[in-house]
């Protein structure tokens, strides 16, 4: 279980300081797989590094199974190699001076207290095997090809048994294919293994694929913590809504609100909604609706959905679907419909957005 | 606080059964590291400032509480002979310039520009050329242009009857030209560098604009290049102030003396009594002008890394086709490494087989013998030898210590003034090193001998050439640690091993062929290096090349040339051994 409260880490520099990490809370389960996920220079890597004890932190409580590795209040500070954690960097890291063997042996041959050399041996191989490179144990490391050396900087992070595993953008060097297949074989070696683990990656398939929890950090803050399908369905805030997938979002203003059902007056119109929060007659919020969820009304709608009239601007085939942008008055709405869909250049189109998918956020 | 079970703890004992070391706030290894580049700093600055005070220092500084006073810079600045000296150190080192700066970018651009067919051949012997004692060359030189006895100029003088000998190599120019020739590598491996850290695109993009290929050069290669061609100039430059070798050997004996010579001539006395003073203060004024120039390399270093524009991209550039130029490019490599090495080595090894030098005829070749080899004092230079080897192998041992320190301190702790530290590492660069030898060696006369007496030793020399070659040292040390990944010792890290730990199981092995090639680079110029050794040396601590200096300047050409010989084929399987390493670092491939 690892647990972070009140983290905060800013940088100086000539310019003057600024905040890599403010207030950041979060808590993972013991076996479960939390992502931080956002852009760069978010802060997601700091903290990642601050939970390995490669930054030092100016002030929170890092706690790994309720015993602190950080606390600024208590003057606690375990330096990263007291600290039970395996770690897989974004580089990989492999001794290239190493062997397969050798590289995952290290952390077993390092500390105080002496391991058997009949127990490294075993305990090396299972963690190989784990990620099917036991047959390439006696090869130099550098004789590796990406993926392999992947896997066995996934099998040196294992050996130890750590509390947290910390994953430090490990599919970024990989091509399109091969991240796909390690993205399967890490979520199961970790499902597995049962391990707490804290992932940091940019890429928002890579979190929706893998996490049991997506957290999305912006500006050194956690924006909004959530399961996949929750973040992705239900974003509270603007940069999430855009950040993961894609979002049309609108400024707007209630006009009325009735039993769960809020109506506001958007750029595109009135937009019948739900509203995850309570609001009242005049507020200023935002509707975000994702393009997916927009269709292209032929004739019979749901009574329900709101219907939208405009004009298609443009259209761009991308292989499973067309991209749209259909103008309503001044404004652009982004589409996403099935190909086959019969389109014109400028002709009029009516879409419909059920009302469920025009999701209310607060603004800022 | 959650509840430990029993298994956990067994689990988890390394925690508690960690050392004290650990536990301490700091690395002790950062800590002892950081202790070796303050005391290394203190050595360095102290040395600099001793030749500072004692500048100001009247007579012999041997009793203290003397008055400051500012007469030694009088005397530096009226004594007509004191400003002929600096005026043709100046000219000296011009001269020196104005030889190597074509010669080195000549070669340069062949090999990285070109496709000329030689570059291994080229980088070989440049780096090759560095290692032969300029000592040796000069004595060469010395039998080939000497104006009575030089071979070219008997041979000149007997074919078109002449009076007067043609050529005199004993004068200030031609100092240069044997200096500028021995320094043309130097000028080749840091214009190389340049030439190859250039984006070529930005030569394609001249180019695809159809301008033809040497007006690029001119308005495009050239300009890039500016800066780094200028910093090498200038490092050239301040080394002819600290050479010894080459003036030495040409002008000592006419008494036409460079810097570093007239300073020997006067700390040692050759003329009555030491006039340390007069010594301090002159290198005083030479560490003004080392410090404007310096600061004018550093202005020029930045400006080239502005213009280097490092991409990272692998693009070789596109090179110029020689055709036929290339049998001249070889024609031209020849004749530099005939007349830089291969021509004053050979005479020189004619003159040791010779009782005295003369004319190569039928008479001269009978006279040969081995007899200059057999009266060569063996006593005296088997000791020499055994010092110079002690010093090859413990400076740059001590010398990478340091500067591993140095490196380690510099690019991975955020220690103040760390900088700094850089900076002073760097200084021997900049500043003459028989500067630091004076330096030492007044340190050891007067402010250690009661307690560290160190005067006369070894230990002296080790100092001083271990000063010298710390920016050297540094520069390797910073440059290969840089190279290290920072991930590959963060893992280390968090697998478990302490700072120390890191260094020895990742770090250390990843630096090692940076490492054994600097060493092997630092060691071979220790055997080579006269100027220092002169200076500190006395006559308990003498190493092989003052040896040959001794003997040469006692008279004895013969016996000089015979131990110089010696004392170059003793080095050649290190130079083998070198050359391999170099060439499998890829040093000796374009």
């Amino acid at each position: 279980m690892l647990e972070i409260k009140d983290l905060e880490l800013t940088y100086r520099s000539t310019q003057g300081a600024y905040y890599a990490v403010r207030k950041v809370n979060l808590r993972i389960d013991r076996g479960e797989l939390y992502t931080l996920l956002g852009p760069s220079g978010c802060g997601k890597t700091t903290t990642l590094r601050c939970v390995a004890g490669l930054e030092r932190p100016d002030s929170g409580e890092i706690l790994i199974d309720g015993k602190p590795v950080f606390s600024s209040r208590d003057g606690i500070w375990v330096p990263p190699h007291q600290r039970p954690i395996g770690m897989v960097f974004q580089s990989y890291a492999i001794w290239p001076h190493m062997s397969v063997f050798e590289n995952v042996a290290f952390p077993l041959r390092q500390g105080a207290q002496k391991i058997r050399k009949e127990e490294i041996r075993d305990r090396v191989m299972q963690a190989l095997s784990t990620v099917h490179l036991d047959h390439l144990a006696e090869r130099p490391a550098p004789f590796l090809s990406g993926g392999q050396q992947q896997r066995l900087a996934l099998a040196r992070s294992l050996v130890k048994q750590p509390k947290v595993l910390l994953l430090d953008e490990p599919l970024s060097n990989l091509d399109a294919k091969l991240r796909e297949e390690m993205r399967l074989e890490i979520r199961s070696v970790i499902e597995r293994l049962g391990i707490t683990t804290l992932f940091v990656t940019h890429e928002q398939i890579e979190a929706l694929s893998m996490s049991d929890v997506v957290a999305v950090m912006n500006d050194g803050n956690i924006m909004q913590e959530a399961a996949p399908k929750d973040i992705y369905s239900a974003p509270t805030s603007p940069f999430v809504a855009s950040f993961i997938g894609k979002s049309n979002v609108f400024a707007a203003t209630v006009v009325s609100e009735v039993a769960g059902e809020t109506v506001v007056a958007s750029a595109i119109g009135r937009l019948r909604c739900r509203s995850p929060f309570a609001v009242k007659l005049g507020d200023q919020v935002m509707v975000s609706v994702r393009p997916e969820d927009i269709s292209v009304a032929g004739g019979r709608t749901g009574d329900s959905d709101n219907i939208v009239e405009g004009a298609l601007g443009q259209a761009v085939f991308i292989g499973d679907a067309l991209e749209c942008a259909v103008k309503v008055g001044e404004t652009e709405v982004r589409i996403k419909t099935p190909r086959d869909t019969d389109l014109a250049i400028g002709a009029p189109v009516s879409l419909a957005i059920a009302p469920r998918h025009c999701r209310l956020m607060r603004p800022h | 606080m959650t509840l430990v079970s029993p298994a956990e703890i067994q689990r988890q004992p390394a925690e508690e059964g960690r050392g004290l070391l650990d536990r301490l706030p700091f690395d002790p290894f950062t800590v002892i590291s950081g202790a070796v580049v303050i005391s290394s700093c203190a050595v360095v600055l102290g040395l600099v400032g001793i030749v500072g005070w004692l500048s100001l220092v009247e007579g012999l500084p041997g009793d203290a509480g003397k008055a400051l006073t500012l007469v030694n810079y009088h005397k530096v600045f009226e004594d007509p002979f004191v400003l002929t000296v600096l005026w043709n150190t100046l000219q000296f080192c011009f001269a020196t310039l104005v030889v190597a700066m074509p010669l080195g970018l000549i070669g340069a651009w062949l090999v990285e520009r070109t496709d000329f067919s030689g570059k291994t051949v080229v980088l070989s012997l440049m780096s090759i050329g560095l290692l032969i004692p300029g000592f040796a060359s000069a004595m060469g030189w010395l039998y080939l242009l000497h104006p009575r006895i030089g071979v070219v100029n008997t041979w000149l003088g007997d074919l078109f009857g002449l009076a007067e000998a043609p050529f005199n190599i004993m004068t200030i120019a031609g100092m240069g030209w044997v200096q500028g020739l021995s320094l043309a590598p130097l000028i080749f491996v840091m214009t190389a560098a340049v030439f190859r850290a250039m984006d070529p695109s930005l030569e394609e993009a001249a180019s695809t604009h159809g301008v033809k290929t040497w007006r690029v050069m001119m308005k495009v290669t050239l300009p890039l290049a500016w800066p780094g061609i200028l910093a090498a100039a200038i490092y050239v430059f301040v080394i002819g102030f600290a050479a010894f070798d080459v003036p030495a050997v040409l002008g000592w004996g006419n008494r036409i003396f460079t810097f570093s010579t007239f300073l020997l001539s006067v700390i040692n006395g050759s003329e009555g009594l030491p006039r340390y003073g007069l010594g301090a203060a002159l290198s005083a004024v030479v560490i003004v002008i080392a410090g404007l120039l310096g600061y004018l390399y550093s202005l020029m270093q930045r400006k080239a890394h502005r213009y280097t524009v490092v991409t990272g991209k692998a693009y070789k550039p596109k090179l110029i086709e020689l055709g036929r130029w290339n049998i001249a490019a070889w024609i031209g490599v020849v004749l530099y490494f005939s007349f830089s090495k291969l021509v004053p080595l050979v005479l020189l090894v004619y003159a040791s087989l010779l009782p005295f030098f003369q004319f190569p005829s039928l008479r001269a070749f009978k006279s040969m013998s081995l007899s200059n080899y057999y009266s060569v004092p063996w006593g005296l230079a088997t000791e020499a030898l055994g010092n110079t080897l002690i010093l090859m192998l413990l400076t740059p041992t001590i010398t990478l210590v340091i500067s591993v320190a140095f490196s380690w301190i510099v690019l991975k702790t955020r220690a103040p003034g760390r900088k700094t530290a850089d900076f002073i590492a760097f200084l021997p660069h900049a500043v003459p090193n028989v500067i630091f030898g004076i330096g030492a060696l007044l340190a050891a006369l007067y402010l250690l001998q009661s307690f560290i007496p160190i005067y006369g030793t070894i230990w002296l020399i080790l100092l001083v050439f271990v000063v010298a070659r710390l920016s050297y040292g540094t520069r390797m040390t910073n440059s290969g640690l840089i190279q290290i990944h920072k991930e590959l010792e963060e893992a280390a890290q968090i697998s478990g091993a302490t700072g120390f730990g890191t260094f020895r199981s990742v770090i250390l092995p990843l630096l090692s062929p940076t490492l054994m090639y600097a060493w092997l680079w630092i060691a071979l110029l220790t055997y080579r290096e006269l100027t220092l050794a002169v200076v500190v040396s006395s006559s308990g601590n003498v190493t092989l090349p003052v040896v040959v200096w001794s003997l040469w300047s006692s008279g004895g050409l013969g016996r000089a040339s015979a131990l110089a010989v010696i004392s170059m084929l003793l080095v050649v399987p290190l130079i083998v051994v070198y050359w391999f390493i170099a060439k499998r670092r890829g040093a000796l491939a374009a």
